[in-house]
């Protein structure tokens, strides 16, 4: 990196970057300098002078010198040493090395002692005077070290700077083109504005900004915000403030410690190594990667948790897989299909068996259903309630004992034979629809068998369907509870209904059909429902008919002109 | 008190439901926000979650919280609140909607009125984003997560949970606790709405109490684990099924207050109202479930 951001331009970039004017980059360049000549002097005796002088491409001079128990650099004390303490023999060790050494290679030792300084711990002896000698080093060496600065990360010269606030701002590694800054604050700023809260305003305190590869060793601090804008920073020291990162990667090392948060809004965090201390927040937000393309590589269920699930159903565990489940759920289909066919086959040969001998009851009771429906339903109910009380009167008169297995048994085969009059009336209705399918025109029959068996199959059908459900799994339960709750509901209704018809037909002995349409004629009170089964056919239907082929009146087969067929018609054999 | 998870779940769900699919993957963002321990001795956790996927698991790395998120900026924003009080802390964190109407207060739990499939959760792949949600397994802590239309996948085993409430909607969630709570739960509760409940390990939570409430759907719930004290359970279904897998060694007593409930508990001996295990008087450990349902099937099995 050749170009460098002097200090008084840096000073007025900054200024810029606080919002109090903007300046042209071009004139903010000055080359970078080398050492071009040096000076090594070493007195004898431990307590004697040991200094060193150097001249800068650019004409400066600087002396650094050890006497007398102080530290002095360009005339001023930056410390005190120990005559025969570790500091001066260790600086006395790097003249007596260097002295006569090329400028590159004094440039090397220089950046390797100034290191070997900063990296001092603080409680141990002069550590304050090496440290304070390597920030002399390091500010010496500045443009020498950002010649190096792509090498590899080391604790590097610093550009500081005074903000028109007062306070001191400082970028490192040194040099630095102006408006690649301003760009890469504006992209720090926007993206923390993501995070909202404090994160935003965390780029006004900034006390250094790192934008190539740099260290901050153990002992260092930071007095406020770092933003790192890229490069790679190695932080073993102290941030007195958030850490921001834009772009590179943030190491923290053995005893990194941040007081704030950690903002991420783009290029890497690597928390590595041990005792790290970060007393705020890790904050990360940037765009995801490869979402378009390829998922995130794990899933839910492909994360460690559902792995180590799966396997423990390798190893015997109870928990199912999707074959497993999926097997499951088919057999719980198939289970609850064989108890609705088991139903079908027992209520439909209880049915056919009452068509066999009591065809004419069976259709007055679903005549009466399907006519008389609220009626029906309400004698139902009524009796249903009453049921239990009536229990109770036949358990109490000891006299009634007898009847009680018989009142109890009848009354389920009332129920029974209700639900089964409701069948005959619906698949009597299914039968005596037109419809705009071909195939449904031709399986419909029109006999008493058949409506008994298509009418099972549609009453029974919700229950199907609800076994059917089963195979969506857990995934259609809610459908399938609905399904199976509106079933058990409608089966009740439709049950009580039809006992309710049994009640008021007295088995099917008597028709309480009502023609309201022909019953306007009727405008007295008192008839009896008796009076009024005026439907057609229903004078026929007194006899205990069997059933014969379905034959019309006018000898054909099957259900035809625009009216449905009646009774008589239908069925008389 | 009502729960103020009810309505916040609400909202993020209503959000997940109501919010435009997105337009492209551009909006995808990776959200992490994690924190170490320090002095927090005892910690508060609210996790509010509307669709998506979402795992929760001890952490492995020193963080008393480690959450990361990968949501959809068009549709959501994450959200999260940290209060310090002495050595007790609180963090909270929901996915709300960018849309202002959305987001509004007056959106209810009992106002859901979604057309949504489970299935199309599992077919949009990573449309609806997801989390990983990571606690420090030594630090106590009171969790309480809010799933809306999610799968979720929760390792709890291993954390120390003082107390633990889930609140699902339309998800699939599978709960296990594969090693021993570290510290003993005073209470567990789990809420269910129309979803499929999977719990494994329960004896290993450490319960006192345990509630569940559930809705519509399949439930599973496995007591297996390191049972160390006697607990109750009151366990609440709609319509659906319900299967309770016991250890032998506990002895339990169900006491059932529902005529509607088809029970098959193979090995209990019926008293009055209640089943109990043959082991009753001699057991060290003891589990009392008092079991409510509208409508359903309850298996009961001991291994």
């Amino acid at each position: 990196m050749k170009s460098t951001l002097s200090r008084g331009a840096a000073a007025i970039g900054v200024a810029a970057l606080l919002g109090t004017s903007v300046v042209s980059t071009t004139d903010a360049v000055a080359q970078a300098t080398r050492i071009e000549e040096s000076a090594v002097t070493l007195s004898s005796g431990s307590d004697g002078r040991a200094e060193l002088w150097v001249r800068l491409e650019d004409g400066s001079e600087h002396r650094l010198a050890f006497a007398d128990g102080s530290i002095v650099v360009d005339g001023g004390a930056v410390g005190t040493y120990e005559p025969s303490g570790e500091l001066v023999a260790e600086w006395r060790e790097f003249l007596r090395e260097h002295a006569g050494a090329e400028a590159a290679e004094l440039e090397e030792g220089l950046v390797d002692l100034s290191e070997r300084l900063g990296a001092r711990d603080a409680d141990e002896e002069d550590a304050e005077s090496w440290r304070s000698l390597g920030r002399k080093l390091l500010e010496i060496l500045r443009d020498v070290l950002e010649d190096d600065a792509e090498a590899t990360a080391q604790t590097g010269p610093r550009s500081t700077i005074s903000a028109p606030d007062g306070s001191r701002l400082t970028i490192a590694p040194g040099g630095v083109q102006l408006d690649e800054l301003l760009g890469q604050l504006d992209r720090l700023r926007g993206a923390l504005e993501q995070l909202g809260g404090a994160a935003a305003r965390s780029t006004d305190n900034l006390a250094l900004i790192v934008h190539d590869d740099f260290a901050i060793g153990g002992g260092e601090a930071v007095d406020g915000n770092l933003a790192l804008l890229g490069g790679e920073l190695d932080l073993a020291g102290e941030v007195r403030g958030n850490v921001l990162i834009l772009d590179g990667e943030l190491l923290l090392d053995d005893g990194a410690r941040i007081e704030g948060d950690v903002l991420q809004v783009g290029g890497d965090l690597s928390l590595d190594g041990e005792s790290i201390t970060i007393v705020g927040e890790i904050v990360s937000d940037f765009p995801a990667t490869g979402v378009a393309e390829a998922p995130r590589a794990e899933r839910a269920d492909e994360t460690p948790v559902a792995r180590e699930r799966a396997d423990r159903v390798t190893r015997g565990s109870t928990r199912r897989g999707p074959v497993a489940r999926f097997a499951r759920n088919l057999g719980r289909a198939g289970e609850g299909l064989m108890g609705a066919l088991t139903f079908f086959v027992t209520l439909g040969a209880i049915g056919l068996l009452l068509v066999y001998f009591a065809q004419s009851r069976l259709e007055t009771v679903a005549d009466t259903v399907r006519h008389e429906f609220a009626r029906s339903f309400a004698m139902g109910l009524a009796a249903e309630v009453l049921f239990f009380p009536a229990l109770i009167v036949l358990c109490v008169l000891v006299i009634t004992w007898p009847i009680v297995p018989f009142f109890v048994f009848g009354t389920g085969l009332a129920l029974v034979a209700g639900y089964l009059a409701v069948a005959h009336g619906a698949g009597e209705m299914f039968a005596r629809r037109r419809y705009r399918y071909e195939w449904l025109e031709r399986i419909r029959r029109s006999n008493s068998y058949y409506y008994m068996l298509s009418g099972l199959v549609l009453l029974l059908l919700p229950f199907a369907a609800t076994a059917v459900l089963w195979i969506l799994g857990g995934t259609a339960g809610f459908v399938r509870g609905i399904v199976a709750f509106l079933a058990a509901v409608g089966t009740w209704i439709l049950m009580t209904a039809g006992f309710g018809s049994l009640l008021l037909t007295r088995a099917g002995s008597r028709s309480v059909v009502v023609d309201w349409s022909d019953a306007g004629s009727h405008t007295g009170a008192g008839f009896a429902v008796d009076d009024f089964d005026v439907r057609p056919g229903a004078g026929g239907s007194s006899g205990d008919d069997h059933p014969g082929d379905a034959t019309t009146s006018d000898g054909s087969t099957g259900p035809e002109g625009e009216g449905p067929p009646s009774r008589g018609e239908d069925d008389d054999a | 008190m009502r729960s103020p998870l009810l309505p916040a779940l609400a909202l993020a769900v209503a959000a997940s439901i109501f919010a435009p699919a997105p337009a492209s993957a551009q909006g995808w963002r990776d959200f992490r926000v994690a924190r170490q321990a320090g002095d927090i001795e005892s910690l508060d956790v609210e996790l509010l979650y509307g669709a998506g996927r979402l795992s929760v698991e001890p952490s492995g790395a020193p963080f008393l919280y480690d959450a990361r998120v990968r949501y959809d900026t068009e549709r959501f924003q994450p959200v999260r609140a940290w209060e310090v009080d002495g050595g007790h802390g609180r963090f909270r964190l929901a996915l709300t909607s960018v849309d202002d109407e959305t987001s509004s207060a007056t959106v209810r739990l009992e106002d859901w009125d979604v057309d949504f499939d489970l299935e199309d959760l599992r077919d949009s792949g990573n449309e609806l984003g997801e989390l990983e949600f990571e606690l420090h397994p030594r630090i106590p802590t009171r969790l309480r997560l809010g799933i809306g239309a999610a799968r979720s996948r929760l390792e709890l085993g291993g954390l120390s949970l003082s107390s633990l409430e889930i609140l699902t909607g339309a998800s699939e969630t599978d709960l296990a606790f594969s090693e021993p709570n570290r510290v003993s739960m005073s209470e567990l509760v789990l809420k269910a709405g129309a979803a499929d409940f999977e719990a494994e390990g329960l004896g290993n939570a450490r319960f006192e109490r345990l509630e569940f409430k559930g809705a519509i759907g399949d439930v599973s719930l496995d007591f297996s684990g390191e049972w160390t004290r006697d607990a109750t359970a009151n366990i609440t279904m709609g319509v659906g099924e319900l299967a309770i897998r016991i250890p032998e060694e506990i002895a339990v007593r169900i006491v059932r207050s529902s005529l509607l409930i088809k029970l098959d508990a193979p090995g209990f001996e019926r008293v009055d109202r209640s089943y109990v295990t043959p082991n009753w008087d001699t057991a060290e450990i003891h589990l009392e479930i008092e079991l409510e349902a509208a409508f359903g099937t309850v298996e009961v099995e001991r291994f």
